[in-house]
């Protein structure tokens, strides 16, 4: 927790350092009035503040565990299925919604466990039905 | 008011469809409340793209019914499998899971039910007769008064942190940087779009929602997915006999109009009235010792507690545009996505929404009644689906609801990345409300400031010198202060505890 502390707030400062740069070269207004770039600096300003707050109490801070255990095959499921979600929104528009889902589902499903996977096809048409039901014929939701 | 709210009770009752809506957003609530890992939050932001295409009524009665039945629902896995399906049933463990291994299971979700009916009750009548009141006194609010409010609102944050108020604050930080993305509504000048068409019009609500609550709650449970449950679902139909329901009738109520109270403050939310009802009820119990062991009123406290909130919770939701909690914070998202905006103004130009919500929220506790005392067992089945059909299912959906609103796969990209966010952040155990909290408010703190500087040409004394600006600045720092404090306290008596040991 400690390194991750620290990781993020180096970025974190980062991100307000880069709005405060970009904020201050907002058109400002001829009267007194507040212009587009006085609350993104206010913000920034209390981010920077408070994550030096943080990395302050993160001095005394005794939790050494990693964030995530890189190792774990836990973790590495959960990475696959970023993946298969990321490559499900890609072909997204390229194949429809009728045949990417099923892709998908059941993709996800197998990453997780390679079990039962009649059910898992029973499951991926039945969702994809039900899913498709309500939102294009009772929503009249447009799909892809 | 009294004509008010039978016209919207006629406005539902005579509308199969509002009722089929009704019925169907309770229906929902309580299956996504039963399921562990699944909050009510969560259900409610995946409902919220249903919910496009609605009329605002259906609408929000779909969403009210969602969080009315979602609350209750948590105590069915609570109960049955000692782990609640939301946080607000976390309290109903400690005696429900007891008397489901004492064979009692079907009279510990009898308790529930009528808990829980109590809970929602009280709070809706809460609702009814203080928010019209309260939207009364907030007609005299201008920007500066706005602005004050926008400004509790956010330090509310400072008390939804979790363990680390500095972290919240920062999460709270990211919200308002994401609320200042897009056109300046002020000046038109585009702030942080990157040259991107699509952020002109600033960072969609909807899929930040999704992703926070619902893809990054995915995203974790599929590091858990294949831990095994198994789940009695064969327990008797157990109702309470008369002596029992009287028994617990005292507790209820009393729990009923703490959780009220509770909801009503913005920032305090279900989980912890659960844990305040059932404290009080042990500490003021002739047998305290008996609380754990698997009696009534250790399941009837909680349930009324966390139910009392639902009421409670609209009420500055409806008449500040505060919410009281973060299921409240996504309706609020919600009622702004229909084009209605919180506040006395609501009262005055959309009345026949805000009591058709109040005859809704009524009439939404009798279908979470009926569903607990005849349907119960059904819900149960839920808890028997696998999680590894479910959790996939639930990417699907959130992919679907962040691409119904503008038909658009950036919306589907930027719900993925906030998912990714969310799931890095609760790793780092920052809370992830407080970012939807700020996302939310951030345009009406920072817009009712800038309007507020203009009214005082540029005179910041102006929040000082209106009194109620002055007085919600207050409350502000002493909330602030006020968390750190507890915090620290709490802080303090974990160290102790540690060296004792």
């Amino acid at each position: 927790m400690r390194k991750g502390n620290l990781f993020s707030g180096l970025l974190l400062l980062a991100l307000g350092g880069y709005v405060i740069v970009k904020a201050m070269r907002f058109p400002k207004p001829m009267d007194n009035t507040p212009g587009p770039g006085l609350f993104p600096i206010l913000v920034a300003i209390a981010l920077i503040v408070l994550v030096l707050l943080m990395l302050w109490e993160n001095r005394t801070t005794t939790d050494n565990k990693p964030v995530v255990d890189i190792k774990s095959p836990d973790f590495h499921r959960a990475v696959f299925v970023v993946l298969a979600l990321v490559a499900y929104i890609i072909l997204l528009p390229l194949l429809g919604f009728l045949i990417a889902t099923p892709l998908g589902l059941l993709g996800i499903m197998l990453i997780v466990n390679r079990q039962a996977v009649l059910m898992k096809l029973l499951a991926t048409g039945l969702a994809t039905g039900a899913l498709y039901g309500v939102f294009h014929t009772l929503l009249q939701v447009p799909l892809p | 008011m009294l004509g008010q709210l039978l016209h919207g009770f006629g406005t539902i009752l005579a509308s199969p469809s509002l009722i089929l809506v009704l019925l169907l957003g309770v229906g929902a609530g309580i299956m996504v409340g039963a399921l562990p890992g699944l909050t009510a939050t969560m259900g409610v932001a995946l409902l919220v793209p249903l919910t496009f295409g609605m009329p605002p009524i259906a609408a929000m009665l779909m969403l009210v019914g969602v969080y009315v039945g979602a609350i209750y629902g948590g105590s069915i896995s609570a109960i049955l499998l000692r782990t609640p399906g939301t946080p607000a049933a976390a309290a109903t463990v400690l005696d429900g899971f007891a008397l489901a291994q004492q064979g009692k299971a079907g009279k510990a979700l009898s308790t529930s039910t009528i808990a829980s009916f109590v809970g929602g009750i009280v709070s809706a009548m809460a609702l009814t007769f203080i928010a019209p009141q309260l939207a009364t006194f907030a007609l005299r609010f201008s920007s500066p008064e706005y602005f004050a409010l926008a400004l509790l609102g956010l330090t509310i944050i400072a008390s939804i942190s979790g363990d680390s108020i500095v972290k919240g604050l920062i999460a709270g930080m990211l919200g308002l940087m994401l609320s200042m993305m897009g056109m300046d509504p002020l000046t038109g000048y585009a702030r942080f779009t990157f040259g991107s068409i699509d952020l002109l019009s600033g960072i969609s609500f909807v899929p930040v929602l999704i992703g926070l609550f619902a893809v990054s709650e995915a995203f974790a449970a599929v590091e858990q997915i294949l831990t095994k449950t198994t789940v009695d679902t064969k327990f008797a139909n157990q109702l309470l006999t008369w002596k029992e329901i009287k028994g617990i009738s005292w507790t209820s109520i009393k729990s009923a109009i703490i959780g009220t109270f509770i909801g009503i403050i913005p920032g305090a939310g279900a989980d912890i009235a659960a844990f305040v009802s059932y404290g009080e009820a042990k500490r003021s119990s002739k047998h305290p010792e008996k609380f754990g062991t698997g009696i009534l009123e250790g399941v009837a406290a909680p349930e009324a507690g966390n139910n009392g909130v639902t009421g409670g919770a609209m009420v500055p939701l409806l008449t500040l545009g505060i919410p009281g909690d973060a299921t409240t914070a996504v309706m609020l998202g919600a009622l702004m996505m229909l084009g209605l905006r919180p506040g006395p103004l609501l009262f005055k130009d959309n009345g026949d929404v805000v009591y058709a919500v109040f005859a809704g929220l009524l009439i939404a506790n009798v279908f979470m009644l009926i569903y607990g005392l005849f349907g119960v067992k059904l819900f149960a089945r839920i808890l028997t689906v696998p999680r590894v059909i479910l959790t996939p299912i639930i990417f699907i959906l959130c992919v679907v609801g962040a691409y119904a609103i503008n038909n658009s796969m950036f919306d589907v990209w930027a719900m993925l990345l906030f998912g990714f966010i969310g799931y890095i952040m609760q790793k780092l155990k920052f809370p992830i409300s407080p970012i939807v909290l700020a996302l939310i408010l951030g345009p009406m703190a920072e817009g009712e400031f800038r309007r507020a500087l203009m009214m005082s040409q540029g005179n910041l004394s102006i929040f000082a010198t209106r009194p109620i600006a002055a007085i919600l600045l207050v409350l502000s720092i002493i909330s602030v202060v006020q968390s750190i404090m507890k915090q620290r306290k709490a802080k303090l008596a974990k160290a102790q505890a540690v060296a004792a040991e």
